[in-house]
């Protein structure tokens, strides 16, 4: 046609981008766990605070959306896995819905395809640091009170470092992704930092200074620290009520979450199948409850920070504006003056900020937190078998070229049967997932770490089923698919 | 005015052109719309693999990735030290 | 009215199509939940700790930074 397509504007840059190569052969089992360790290593080592912020006294309005996408305010990570996370789901929900044409059968418009996420990654990080920038978020919060004041070259090295990690990011993620390490690189990262935050919060031995004097990071070295210090009942309310920090009432609700992630994680329907290939050898294929995994919550997180990143950052820039206070109006929180709390407009009613001074805006916030978690996740859900291929279709097809039949089905009615399943399964465990979610950070008491612990988990089990197969496979057990693997 | 229909008449060619459309529809509904659905590893129902094929770009070794990552976390304790140091913004 | 029939219906169908699910799913047993409970939080517990260690490497670039 005509028409330029939307795919190939990506070609000029695509020679520009770096890229990782594919293994020359088939990474052993040891060597994926050195490269998984030393890239979530590296990544974890990332968060140094940028060159001209002084992160101490940057004030964070996303706290609550941090965890799952592994960022930290005021470092190279700033973003974290947001601008990849973003772009991978945006591409992909494009070319699933066939808003862009890309036919995946051509491994040039696959090429594109990628290059265009990676591109758009990066892009993604310009443009938020660039936006943050001249909200001033990188600005300290004690402007008036210290005479300094950032020039517009180091501004820009704002800009510089946050799109540079953010193309960093990708190539880690990429180089997990393509079988160097256990992948998903995403889901990789995801676990391990909120695995790290978890543990910071529950023994983090480290201190920072607040307005009570030094305090421990993890609570419950906190809770020992009061005990030793002061009276037993203070000593107990403020373990579990302390703001600045996290507090006890924050881990249980994330064990809590924790324990429901590994029961519904495990819970699945098992269809019995026949291999023709092999006689009398009946089996089963396990049909997850959670058949979308984690994925339906990281999606739901990945709007609701985009979402208010852009609403943060439009709001400062055009302050005056009257439709500014319709979006979102974020406080500085004068207690500890290290958060903005959201307490007003469309953002706050789907945002877990407890903070409000009207009682009708606090009760009904909760309500629509829910209602906008559980909406996004099962509809994404519904849609998301379908356009990953992993839909009933595409699995009678594997089934087909495996020669595995469904125990009383027809192998025409295979794709039927399971179509019929799938969907169901991915929107009830969305459900769920997204149930539990509401629960856990709708009353605003876990500012996040809930929904961190609670996703890294549900990606933990993801990584470990794909840990334990190559374990197996490559254990000598399976070296029939050991040698299928090395043909790709 | 004929109450059998002519073979080969025009409501034939309707017929056919019908089932050609129809097939080509399904041709293009059954077109994968993502890389894993074309058979080429990617995102499954719960992982979000994005990086999977091999493209145009410069190709880098895994271990260049990790060693860009290391340096670019020394360049910015470097410009924090510089800036320390001089007392000025870099 | 209808309308309104319309608006409910496809969640309540979505609900009980999914409580039918759920029901016919195979769920772990108490002994199975608690072994998968302290494998995976024990797992998750001891990443976190070994995520901190590696932070742990920035109090001393801090304090030569700020």
């Amino acid at each position: 046609c005509a028409s330029v397509r939307l795919l190939d504007l990506a070609k000029p840059f695509v020679s520009l981008l770096p890229e990782v190569e594919f293994p020359y052969q088939k990474i052993g089992f040891d060597e994926k766990i050195v490269y998984t360790v030393a890239s979530v290593a590296v990544y974890l080592l990332a968060s140094l605070p940028l060159s001209n912020v002084s992160q101490g006294r940057l004030a964070d309005p996303f706290t609550w959306l941090r965890t799952p996408f592994a960022s930290q305010a005021g470092t190279a990570l700033e973003f974290g896995l947001l601008p990849i996370v973003t772009a991978g789901f945006l591409w992909q929900i494009l070319a699933g819905l066939k808003i862009v044409k890309v036919s995946f059968e051509s491994r040039t418009d696959r090429e594109l395809f990628q290059s265009w996420q990676k591109l758009t990654a990066v892009l993604i990080a310009v443009v938020y640091s660039v936006l943050l920038t001249f909200a001033g978020y990188f600005d300290p919060v004690d402007q008036f009170t210290s005479q300094e004041s950032v020039p517009i070259w180091g501004r820009l090295t704002y800009i510089v470092q946050l799109s540079f990690m953010a193309l960093i990011t990708a190539l880690l993620v990429e180089l997990l992704d393509k079988g160097y390490g256990f992948g998903p690189g995403i889901l990789a990262l995801s676990t391990a930092w909120s695995a790290t935050q978890f543990a910071t919060s529950f023994v983090g031995i480290t201190t920072s200074v607040t307005s009570r004097g030094w305090e421990s990071h993890g609570a419950l070295v906190q809770l020992i620290r009061n005990i030793r210090n002061k009276s037993f009942g203070l000593a107990i309310y403020e373990a579990f009520t302390r703001e600045n920090l996290a507090n006890l009432t924050q881990i249980y609700i994330a064990l809590a979450a924790l324990g429901v992630a590994i029961y519904f994680g495990n819970c699945r329907v098992d269809i019995p199948i026949k291999s023709a290939k092999v006689r009398s050898m009946a089996s089963v294929y396990p049909i997850k409850l959670l058949y979308c995994g984690a994925l339906p919550l990281v999606f739901t997180y990945a709007v609701l920070y985009n979402l208010n990143i852009i609403g943060f950052a439009v709001t400062r820039i055009f302050n005056t504006a009257p439709f500014a206070k319709y979006i979102g109006q974020w406080k500085l929180d004068e207690f500890t003056s290290s958060t903005y709390n959201l307490t007003c407009g469309f953002l706050y009613f789907i945002s877990a900020s407890p903070k409000n001074i009207s009682p009708i805006h606090l009760l009904v916030r909760p309500i629509t937190f829910s209602l906008f978690t559980v909406i996004v996740s099962v509809l994404f859900a519904k849609s998301w078998s379908n356009i990953s291929g992993s839909s009933g279709r595409d699995l009678a097809k594997q089934f087909k070229e495996q020669d595995i039949s469904m125990i009383g089905h027809r192998d025409t009615a295979v794709g039927k049967e399971l179509g019929k399943i799938i969907p169901v399964a991915a929107t009830t465990g969305a459900l769920i997932v997204a149930g539990v979610t509401s629960v856990a950070e709708g009353f605003g008491l876990s500012n996040g770490l809930a929904v961190g612990v609670l996703i890294g988990v549900l990606s933990a089990l993801t990584l470990l089923e794909s840990v334990m197969t190559e374990f197996q496979q490559s254990g000598g057990m399976g070296s029939q698919f050991g040698q299928l693997f090395q043909q790709r | 005015m004929s109450s059998s229909a002519v073979p080969g008449g025009a409501k034939t060619l309707a017929k056919r052109k019908a089932t050609q459309e129809n097939k080509l529809k399904q041709q293009l509904q059954s077109q994968p719309t993502s890389t894993r659905a074309a058979g080429a590893g990617g995102s499954s129902s719960t992982m979000l693999k994005i990086y999977t094929d091999e493209s145009q770009g410069f190709k880098i070794d895994p271990l260049v990735v990790l060693v860009l990552a290391v340096s670019f976390i020394f360049s910015v304790v470097l410009l924090h030290v510089l800036a320390k140091v001089t007392g000025k913004f870099f | 009215m209808g309308e309104f029939d319309k608006l409910t219906e496809a969640p309540v169908e979505f609900l009980r199509e999914g409580s039918q699910f759920v029901a016919k799913c195979t769920k772990p047993s108490k002994k199975e939940y608690l072994r998968l409970i302290r494998a995976v939080g024990t797992g998750f517990l001891m990443m976190g700790v070994v995520g901190y260690a590696i932070k742990l490497i920035h109090i001393p670039i801090r304090y030569l930074i700020v």
